[in-house]
């Protein structure tokens, strides 16, 4: 266990990383690798669907890995090699896409690839072998396009680039659309995808052009969970934290956590416990971040710093009605995003959330557990960063929720570390 | 391997019971291709029962819940005499941190914190159990929480 919590240590510093490619475009805070590697899975998911014959378990896995090796190698794009020789023309480079001969590009790539190979395997080293293997297959296949899963999965992940692009540009005028959009013509070779582009290219240049229903709704869709990239998690924010997580980066690296530690348990369905956990906060799309706390904190500035530095201790009624009043929005804000949706993918999505909220499974009870099981991380992840965090609450909470054997390990393991920290 | 046990109380192994029931008509419907009746029942879900339009889930769940069904303990209300020490069905008054915070102490199936149903696996569910009013537990990790037992009751249903 000891190995897995450094293993999702490491894996929330790609909540921290700004991807590069929107430093480069001087992009107002950025989404970080973690909040793409959200959207990208759930892209991967919704096209991937409508596609037939796809492994979607194995899709799924593949969006949720494909970008772990930056941990280490950092994020590496087109415009690297150009810009280490010219620094200063970096408003002349970003106008246009880069352009390299067969040769100079081979050579870009190979060495893209042998960088983060080594990356990976330098954070997947100490894990088990089986679950070594797995990832790097995984991976491989990203990278390769070993099979239809990665081939698709590679393509998909690019959409929901070209989607950010399109909605940073209709929010800062940047980045320059002429590349990406000579780029994405290039690309994109698979039918629906190339459907999916154009449909988001008349959506965003505002086309009077007929589109395709169906894909109009998925690109709606795909478009309003972007909005989790921006939503603040306001519980740790009580705490003066400047930078907190978003719910999309919270998102990405619980299902990672669910998927991982699901496994050991073999009675598990993982692909169900990865779509569980993908959806459990799609509803915080309209409704934002309720935490326990709201409704109860006092107006006075020093009875509310100390009442947030416990867990918020309620009679059996107020408890009752307060989950029924959270349930209830966010209820209503999952129908309003999925409504439009394709029948068979509405109530798929509805369905995960609801067994999510109410347990009806196996797999909604131990997600249930694994959120609360990355919410103590993330809390640990700033009590490093910051001695003064507290972290009582979170224990408080994670020791009432968390009666899973293996995630109790886990948790043990967070447990050790600390009291490491305190001595 | 000992089979693992599943703690309900008997409101909840009715319906974990009425659960499978409706899901074995359900799949007879399915797999004979009839005009799903059994959706216009007033007392069904159709939100959950649309679940199961895709039969693999359906068995699943069916599965799932023979699981259960086979490795039940019921929750017994405990004798009068012994109903002043916490076991798994006990509504506990607790003070926490100078706070008074009320838990049902239940199976793992049933636990929802957020409606005060603490799993009595969990950390602090397991370390309740057996205690009496006026004792005074606490849940170890890095930080030391305390427990002052206030109350203990046993409802019947």
């Amino acid at each position: 266990m000891k190995e897995l919590l450094d293993f999702f240590t490491k894996i929330g510093k790609l909540k921290k990383m700004p991807r590069r490619g929107w430093v480069i475009n001087q992009i107002k805070t950025p989404e970080s690798i973690a909040d793409h590697t959200f959207r990208a899975t759930i892209v991967g998911w919704v096209l991937g669907k409508e596609k037939s014959g796809l492994n979607i378990e194995k899709l799924l896995k593949i969006a949720l890995v494909h970008n772990l090796s930056k941990i280490y190698s950092g994020d590496i794009t087109p415009y690297d090699s150009i810009l280490a020789q010219s620094k200063k023309k970096i408003k002349e480079i970003i106008e246009t896409w880069p352009k390299f001969s067969k040769a100079e590009r081979e050579k870009i790539c190979k060495k893209k690839y042998q960088r983060e190979k080594k990356a990976l395997e330098k954070l997947i080293s100490k894990l088990s072998p089986s679950l070594k293997k797995e990832i790097k297959n995984l991976w491989l296949d990203y990278e390769k396009g070993l099979t239809p899963e990665g081939r698709f999965f590679n393509q998909a992940d690019r959409m929901e680039n070209f989607l950010q692009a399109l909605e940073y540009w209709k929010k800062y005028k940047k980045p320059s659309l002429g590349p990406w959009q000579e780029w994405a013509k290039e690309f994109f070779d698979d039918h629906l995808l190339i459907k999916v582009k154009n449909v988001l290219e008349r959506r965003f240049l505002n086309s009077k052009k007929e589109d395709d229903n169906e894909i109009r709704k998925l690109t709606d869709f795909l478009t309003e969970i972007g909005r989790l990239k921006d939503i603040k998690r306001k519980g740790i924010m009580f705490y003066g934290v400047k930078d907190p997580e978003t719910t999309a980066e919270h998102t990405f690296r619980m299902t990672l956590l669910a998927w991982i530690l699901g496994r050991i348990d073999k009675r598990l369905n993982i692909e169900k416990v990865i779509k569980i956990s993908l959806v459990h906060d799609l509803c915080e799309v309209y409704v934002g971040d309720i935490t326990p706390y709201d409704g109860l904190l006092p107006e006075d500035e020093k009875e509310r710093y100390e009442f947030v530095r416990k867990w918020p201790r309620l009679l059996k009624k107020v408890k009752e009605k307060r989950y029924t009043q959270k349930f209830k929005k966010e209820k209503q804000s999952l129908e309003k995003l999925v409504k439009k949706l394709p029948q068979g993918l509405k109530k798929e999505i509805f369905n995960l959330w609801w067994d999510y909220e109410i347990r009806s499974s196996k797999e909604g009870i131990f997600v249930h557990q694994i959120d609360r099981a990355e919410n103590l991380l993330e809390a640990f992840d700033c009590y490093r960063r910051d001695k003064s965090f507290p972290t009582k609450p979170w224990w408080q909470h994670a020791e009432e929720v968390i009666d899973n054997p293996i995630i109790l390990k886990f948790l043990n393991e967070i447990s050790k570390e600390e009291l490491k920290l305190k001595s | 391997m000992a089979e693992k046990k599943f703690y309900i109380t008997e409101e909840e192994l009715k319906k974990v019971k009425k659960e499978h029931k409706d899901l074995q008509t359900l799949k007879i419907i399915k797999t004979k291709s009839e005009v799903p009746n059994i959706w216009q029942s007033e007392d069904l879900n159709p939100e959950y029962l649309s679940f199961f339009e895709d039969v693999s889930l359906l068995e699943a769940r069916m599965a799932d819940l023979g699981y259960i069904l086979r490795n039940v303990e019921i929750i017994k209300i405990p004798p009068k005499e012994k109903q002043n020490i916490i076991n798994v069905g006990a509504h506990v008054a607790v003070e926490v941190d100078d706070q008074l915070d009320e838990f049902q102490i239940v199976g793992t199936l049933e636990a929802n914190p957020a409606l005060g149903k603490i799993s009595n696996e969990s950390p602090v569910g397991k370390v309740l159990l057996g205690h009496k009013v006026g004792d005074e537990v606490t849940v170890s990790s890095p930080i030391k929480t305390v427990y002052k037992i206030k109350k203990i009751k046993y409802l019947t249903s």
